[in-house]
């Protein structure tokens, strides 16, 4: 059995509709009127402890829901999850003793109090053994940079500073399994990479299974080797990172803004390159990085028309994951 | 109770964080404490001018006033940020963290967040029970004032519990403010005041379904040998301790209730 | 509180000249009046002070104090009519209030009140002033409140205060809110008394309006040195 087995996964939430006028808000004291909406729907897939997964899909799709129902927080509407055999939602406590979570930019960490501190109070929280307790701080605060700021009260640190003590803290009693929702988000490029790099040693070291949810393609890249994919709470793709790429890697977008709004006509003949999408003068391309590059895109175009601007459009997740919907659909 | 240690260390660290803002800690103290003292003056005087109210003297309604407000301060001490903020936290989902720690969300939450801001009222309120018990010549021995401290800890009680109750519709996201208006701050002014000045629907309302008038009334008439039982039979004087309990553990249960009907926010 | 006031009358008709009836009329009212005169602003200037929204509306083309009362008066008017008003229709006809000597004092008392809510106004405001010093909304709720409990008599008026107390009360501007209105509309004062009550009332607007436009310069200078 593997170490997470989700099974038939749903989760609904109820959202109390606003009652308007005076008469409705009036009865909406007694009754309130509600319709569900499905976060999730029915979601299956199983994780092996020491596995790295990507867990992503664009907003509102439904992971936050999921890491919830996995971490304990939430119950299931419907479905199975078991976690190294535990009902997460049942079983609460001793489920959260064996995992770590670290929210997006939501702090774990006591505002007033130096980082240091905080490491002892959870090593109380989560009982952590005194000798292996100094060994995990020593291993992080080393990994992660942290010996500068470890005296210094929370609030005065930089947002990339206390994602790295929160990740840290989520760590230091040895987890089985770490939920990360959005570590890297607001952060710049080098606290990011700090933080990716700590994720896959950590991973390595200590056969931690991760769970990560994330917008940037890059955390994906450098951290996880298999990717869960979902939107509108069903899963689209489950597999490892190399063949989703492969599936994917042909596709790129370029913009391009010509000088006047007149629409733009594709020229007789075949190109590698289409339109995605019109907005007023600026258009977006979609092309074949195997066959062309973007500034081949921009001169064949700007043969026929004056263009005013052009600008790489980044392949982020929101967009592959929409052309993947739309692919679906059609 | 094994965690007890742990609980402990939040205490620590909120009072490791009054010192460090120690001047604003004193400045709400005092502030706090005026407030209370201009209400007592006011009200002190009201009666004095009146000699008695409904057969009580000012300092005997004074210890009642004293008793209501110390057990707010014990109340709002422990289970304030339950009873306020716990809507916020559910709304805007930073509740989903308490309930990732291996440990009991209620005791986490009410230790956690334990106010350090009602010491000023305390203080005063305490003040003014001593000074009203020694100004009337109230006799003192050693049962009374082992009797006073349970009134206070049970009145705490008391009145934390119902604080506890009117925090749980946040779990349904549904806004306790107005709730909490009405039962807590407006109706808890009654027992200030000896209860036999209300109505009978008013007594049995205060005595049984919002019992606030074990926090201060009955165990005054003990305290201060008064015999104003009114349609209720003596020993209700005796009865403070064991409302509080039993009205803790329902307070307690139904909190838990409405934990396991919470649903996070969804983003 | 109408009970609390009847337990205290038991057995008697007069106490400082005031009798049960009028006692029952002071409180109504004067939490009618109080339902309107109440006020936030100290506390939501000093919010605002501390997370930094008030350079938002300083920046804005409207009196930053206008703004403010205004959003007040809509609320209280809408609090008044909503919750306190039935009540008080509810408690006048179970226990009835006292009319008004004559139509003249009933004027002279309606333009007090409004005098006496300019006034509330003002020093709430002022009030909030201090509250942009000293950075912290809890201290300056509190300390109104003590203000206005001690010496404003909404809610023991100053006929039961010992004389120390009460020749305090009468130095300071906050009788003159409710307690001093609620005098003139149950005939505590004759015509030409009441009409000192009013100047004085005028004056007090005058010299609290000086106060605050003097603190809110300085308010504003600071806010300009510190860039919020």
């Amino acid at each position: 059995m593997a170490y997470i087995e989700v099974n038939d996964l749903v989760k609904d939430y109820k959202i109390y509709d606003k009652p308007k006028g005076f008469f409705n808000v009036a009865k909406s004291i007694f009754v309130r009127t509600y319709h569900t909406k499905r976060a999730v729907d029915h979601i299956t897939f199983s994780i092996e402890q020491g596995e790295v997964v990507g867990y992503i899909g664009p907003n509102g799709a439904g992971k936050s829901t999921t890491i919830k129902m996995l971490s304990g927080i939430l119950m299931p509407t419907e479905g199975q999850i078991s976690v190294n055999g535990r009902e997460p939602w049942k079983d609460r406590k001793q489920n959260s003793l064996h995992m770590g979570v670290v929210f997006g930019q939501r702090s774990q960490l006591f505002w007033d109090l130096p980082v240091e501190d905080t490491f002892d109070l959870f090593r109380k929280i989560y009982k952590v053994e005194e000798h292996k307790f100094k060994q995990n701080v020593e291993f992080y605060v080393e990994l992660l940079d942290m010996k500068e700021f470890l005296h210094q009260p929370v609030r005065q640190l930089s947002l990339g500073q206390k994602m790295r003590a929160n990740i840290a803290v989520a760590l230091l009693h040895d987890p089985d399994i770490v939920y990360l929702d959005e570590p890297t988000i607001g952060l710049d490029v080098v606290a990011k990479n700090k933080i990716r790099n700590f994720i896959r040693t950590v991973n390595e070291e200590k056969h931690t299974t991760v769970i990560l949810t994330t917008h940037d393609m890059d955390d994906i890249e450098i951290i996880c080797k298999r990717l869960i994919m979902i939107d509108h709470g069903k899963k689209l793709y489950d597999g490892t990172l190399s063949d989703f790429k492969r599936s994917y890697k042909g596709e790129s977008v370029v913009s391009i803004e010509f000088e006047s709004d007149e629409e733009y006509v594709m020229p007789e003949g075949t190109y590698p390159f289409s339109i995605l999408k019109r907005d007023g003068a600026k258009y977006l391309f979609r092309y074949d990085r195997d066959k062309t590059t973007p500034a081949e895109v921009a001169y064949l175009v700007s043969k026929n028309r004056p263009i005013v601007d052009m600008g790489m459009q980044e392949t982020d997740i929101e967009y592959i994951v929409r052309s993947m919907y739309e692919g679906k659909a059609e | 109770m094994e965690y007890l240690s742990l609980y402990l260390e939040f205490y620590k660290i909120r009072l490791k964080s009054v010192a460090e803002y120690r001047g604003a800690f004193i400045m709400i103290s005092i502030t706090k404490a005026l407030s209370y003292a201009a209400d007592f003056l006011v009200t002190w005087m009201m009666i004095s001018t009146f000699q008695t109210m409904g057969g009580w003297k000012a300092h005997e309604v004074m210890v009642l006033f004293g008793l209501n407000s110390a057990s707010y301060a014990l109340a709002g001490t422990f289970f304030y940020h339950i009873t306020t903020y716990l809507s916020n936290q559910v709304k805007d989902g930073t509740f989903d963290e308490v309930l990732t720690k291996p440990l009991n969300p209620f005791l986490y939450l009410s230790t956690r967040y334990f106010s350090t801001g009602y010491f000023g009222t305390f203080s005063i309120s305490l003040f003014i029970i001593i000074f009203s018990l020694i100004s009337g010549h109230v006799a003192m021995d050693f049962g009374k004032i082992a009797y006073l401290i349970v009134t206070l800890l049970s009145g705490g009680l008391i009145t934390g519990s119902i604080m506890i109750i009117l925090s749980v519709p946040a779990f349904w996201m549904l806004e306790n403010n107005g709730l909490r208006a009405i039962f807590f701050n407006n109706i808890r002014d009654f027992v200030q005041y000896p209860i036999t000045i209300f109505g009978k629907v008013i007594q049995i309302f205060m005595t049984v379904v919002l019992p606030y008038a074990f926090v201060t009334f009955f165990p005054a008439l003990f305290i201060l040998g008064k015999q104003d039982y009114s349609i209720f039979p003596s020993w209700f004087m005796y009865l403070s301790p064991a409302v509080a309990i039993v009205l803790f553990v329902i307070a307690y249960r139904f909190w838990m209730y409405g934990l396991s009907r919470y649903e996070s926010s969804g983003s | 509180m109408i009970s609390v006031w009847q337990a205290l009358y038991q057995n008697k008709e007069f106490v400082n000249g005031v009798n049960l009836s009028q006692m029952i009329t002071y409180t109504l009212l004067s939490s009618l009046i109080g339902s309107f005169s109440r006020s936030m602003i100290a506390y939501t200037m000093a919010n605002q002070v501390r997370d930094g929204t008030v350079g938002n509306e300083l920046v804005k083309p409207l009196s930053y104090k206008w703004l403010h009362v205004s959003q007040e008066i809509g609320s209280n008017l809408f609090f008044t009519l909503i919750i306190t008003l039935p009540v008080m229709i509810l408690m006048f006809i179970l226990y009835g209030i006292d009319i008004p000597t004559g139509p003249l004092e009933f004027i002279l008392f309606l333009v007090s009140v409004f005098l006496g809510l300019i006034m509330a106004w003002t020093l709430n405001f002022i009030f909030g002033i201090f509250a942009f010093w000293l950075k912290t909304p809890e201290y300056v709720s509190f300390f109104t409140f003590a203000c206005m409990t001690l010496f404003a008599g909404s809610i023991v008026p100053l006929w039961f205060y010992p004389d120390w107390l009460r020749s305090i009360a009468t130095a300071l501007p906050f009788r003159f809110v409710t307690f001093e209105p609620m005098a003139i509309y149950l005939g505590q004062y004759s015509l030409t008394e009441s009409f000192q009550i009013i100047f004085i009332q005028i004056v007090w607007c005058i010299a609290l309006y000086a106060v605050e436009k003097l603190l809110w310069h300085g308010v504003q200078r600071h806010l300009v040195i510190q860039g919020g």
